[in-house]
């Protein structure tokens, strides 16, 4: 994995930045924290962020996801490393806390079996995509990693739509983070986070219908964007995504399973 | 056997570099932005593999050293002279290469017939007559930059080039940097746009001189302040930076006009230590440079400006008018370090690198890159200094000469120089007829 680091003395302020990984960039700014201490927890978060695009990363062919996917076809039935278990099984509970609409195979999620390390489908086709789901994720190890190691005051930024905050700003209350239109640039919002994660889904100009609703097989057009504001990153990010297939009862549902999550939809 | 691993690792850290900027065979890509590189192609680099250039280094002071460091580091080439008028710069030069013959007078060294090249690193004013009389004694040659100390000795060198076979190499370390072959092409596929202008300045705050040991010596050690020796900032900072300009833009300005002046260092000196130069192209478009060392504040720098964006090639980096995609981030980290706090501009749908138009990465390179804040006299590690000085040692084997490194080195000298008449004069000059040279588009 590619990476610049910057530690500044004076602000005592550890960066990392990494242009390309799981199809898109990082930025990690952590805060009041020693050169060395930063360097050994950006280690161990390194680790995560690559086991992660290991297991989860579709553009590379050598995933396991992309293994799954050659390889899955009815009847068959096929053994998957522990972790990418793992993560089918946490996969399952968002899919049933989202009344099916958290969905990796964008269509039929309940054609797909796991026992043990054992995965076998029965329906033709599927094909498992972890994008509303693989940020998050990591975004939740990072967390985990930043809280065992004491650290108080951290930003970390995953393609702009996965944004970790943690503590406040140095000189502030609180990160303050803006949400602009992708269409004009204008502000649509603004964001107080103190120890919250923030995730943003939407259309822009040049990546609209992305977005596949596994109830009618039909993607999400129009200028809709979506954010959710809540503690768990990987919970943010889920839910993101979901808010661009709800309806006013689904969406009073979601609020229901999750009471921490600040749910927002915009029509731009 | 640490030397020897590290000579390894240099030899491999360049290839990656060949191969990172998409040599392989045929290269078209980078050779339409930087056609010197195919003298050092990735089989050019196979093929000299255990021999070795026997080359000498002329003028073992600061930068000589510099130079005789990287060599031990090249592993196809062999120091076998050493040669300069002040014994103690070449007593430190023969510290590092005990067995290499030593010399006084260059003269002689040139009668040596196992050198197959010389490194000239000697005050300007010497540059044009080693370059001569090193190439009619069958010399391969690499000379520092400038070309030489007037507009008549460059067009001396230049028509001597046409005329031999040897290799000759000026030390432009820009056209081998990694960040700027990578950056030029990008403007080449319109990155930024089309081109607009460009904006080069190079700060430092520093008197430019070096303690003297006794009084005779003053215009000999201190001699980049003195006219006999130098053009001042001109030829010894900016003809690196102009010859990036005319490399992006593909041509050559037209006229010139700027102001010369000492501003602080009133210290007997002859040269100027705050220059602005204006080069206009036929076009209209314009390099603006300025360098003064008495105000380190803004650095260095080789801004290409494009209507799309600005090419940072000092810094391997690229700013887009219409991109904020990675700008959250930079405000966040100068808020943090300024202690302001407000909101910053990066939430939003996920940032894909696919998405061409609205998510082009910054950097213009992958990996950590080598920036020179240009405050050094004398060199910094990874400026590319060492991979064309090793390109060099490859041509003193193969014989091959370094396509346009002569050419460029000829354009931007003369520009320099052009610069300093124009201030000298006052006035604004016209590029002159004479000094014209095929290669040059206007």
């Amino acid at each position: 994995m590619v990476c610049e680091t910057k530690y500044y003395e004076t602000e005592k302020m550890f960066h990392v930045y990494v242009p390309q990984i799981m199809g898109t960039r990082f930025d990690m700014l952590v805060i009041d924290v020693s050169r060395e201490k930063s360097d050994r927890i950006w280690s161990g978060i390194a680790c995560q962020i690559e086991l992660y695009d290991k297991l989860l990363n579709r553009f590379d062919a050598s995933s396991e996801v992309s293994a799954v996917n050659a390889a899955m076809s009815v009847g068959r039935h096929i053994i998957v490393c522990e972790e990418f278990a793992e993560v089918l099984r946490n996969v399952a509970e968002y899919h049933a806390a989202t009344g099916g609409l958290f969905d990796i195979t964008r269509r039929d999620f309940s054609a797909l079996h796991l026992e043990g390390e054992e995965l076998w489908c029965d329906n033709d086709g599927l094909d498992l995509d972890f994008g509303g789901y693989g940020k998050g994720a990591v975004l939740r190890q990072i967390k985990r990693i930043l809280d065992e190691n004491a650290v108080a005051t951290a930003f970390v930024n995953f393609g702009n739509s996965s944004i970790l905050a943690k503590g406040k700003h140095p000189a502030g209350d609180c990160w303050k983070v803006d949400l602009p239109s992708p269409y004009d640039g204008h502000r649509v919002s603004t964001f107080s986070l103190t120890d919250m994660s923030l995730s943003t889904s939407g259309n822009t100009p040049n990546y609209s219908s992305h977005i596949c609703n596994p109830r009618t097989g039909k993607y999400v057009s129009g200028r809709l964007m979506t954010t959710v504001v809540c503690p768990d990153p990987l919970d943010a990010e889920v839910l993101s995504t979901v808010m661009m297939l709800v309806n006013d009862v689904t969406a009073s549902v979601l609020r229901g399973n999750f009471p921490d999550a600040v749910m927002h939809r915009y029509v731009l | 056997m640490m030397e020897r691993k590290e000579k390894i690792d240099r030899e491999i850290s360049r290839r990656d570099f060949i191969r990172r900027l998409g040599y392989f065979a045929g290269g078209a890509a980078v050779l339409s932005s930087a056609p010197w590189l195919s003298s050092c192609s990735p089989d050019k680099i196979r093929e000299v593999a255990g021999e070795r250039a026997r080359v000498a280094l002329i003028g073992t002071g600061s930068r000589g050293m510099y130079h005789l460091h990287n060599l031990k580091l090249i592993p196809h080439a062999e120091v076998v002279a050493l040669c300069d008028v002040y014994e103690p710069n070449l007593k430190q030069a023969v510290e590092l290469f005990p067995a290499a013959k030593t010399y006084r007078d260059y003269h002689e060294l040139l009668e040596n017939s196992e050198i197959d090249g010389v490194i000239i690193c000697t005050p300007l004013n010497m540059h044009a007559p080693i370059t001569l009389d090193a190439l009619s004694a069958g010399k391969h040659v690499f000379c520092e930059k400038a070309m030489a100390l007037t507009l008549d000795q460059c067009k001396q060198v230049y028509d001597a080039y046409l005329n031999t076979d040897k290799a000759l190499y000026f030390c432009m370390q820009r056209m081998y940097d990694e960040k700027y072959i990578k950056g030029i092409q990008m403007i080449r596929d319109g990155v930024i746009g089309d081109i607009v202008g460009m904006r080069c300045h190079w700060f430092r705050n520093a008197d430019w001189r070096r303690e003297v040991p006794s009084p005779e010596l003053e215009r000999q050690v201190n001699w980049r302040l003195y006219r006999e020796y130098s053009a001042g900032l001109m030829t010894e900072l900016a003809c690196h930076q102009l010859e990036v300009c005319n490399w992006a833009a593909g041509k050559m300005p037209e006229s010139i006009t700027g102001m010369g002046d000492i501003v602080y260092w009133k210290d007997g000196r002859e040269v100027y230590d705050a220059v602005n130069v204006i080069y206009r192209y036929s076009d209209g478009r314009r390099i603006n440079y300025e360098s003064l060392i008495s105000n380190k504040f803004n650095g260095m720098e080789d801004q290409i400006l494009g209507h799309a964006g600005t090419m940072d090639l000092t810094k391997g980096v690229y700013y887009l008018e219409e991109d904020n995609s990675r700008s959250g981030i930079e405000t966040l980290i100068s808020q943090v370090r300024d202690k302001v706090f407000a909101s910053v501009p990066l939430a939003g749908p996920s940032w894909r690198p696919e998405v061409k138009g609205t998510a082009i990465p910054h950097s213009i390179i992958e990996g950590r890159v080598s920036v020179n804040g240009g405050q050094s006299m004398i060199g910094v590690d990874n400026d590319a200094s060492d991979i064309i000085l090793s390109a060099f040692c490859q041509s003193c084997i193969t014989g091959e000469k370094a396509k346009d490194v002569v050419e460029e080195a000829y354009c931007s000298t003369v520009l320099c120089l052009l610069g300093n008449k124009a201030m000298d004069e006052g006035r604004t000059i016209l590029f002159p007829e004479y000094y014209k040279i095929p290669y040059m588009k206007f």
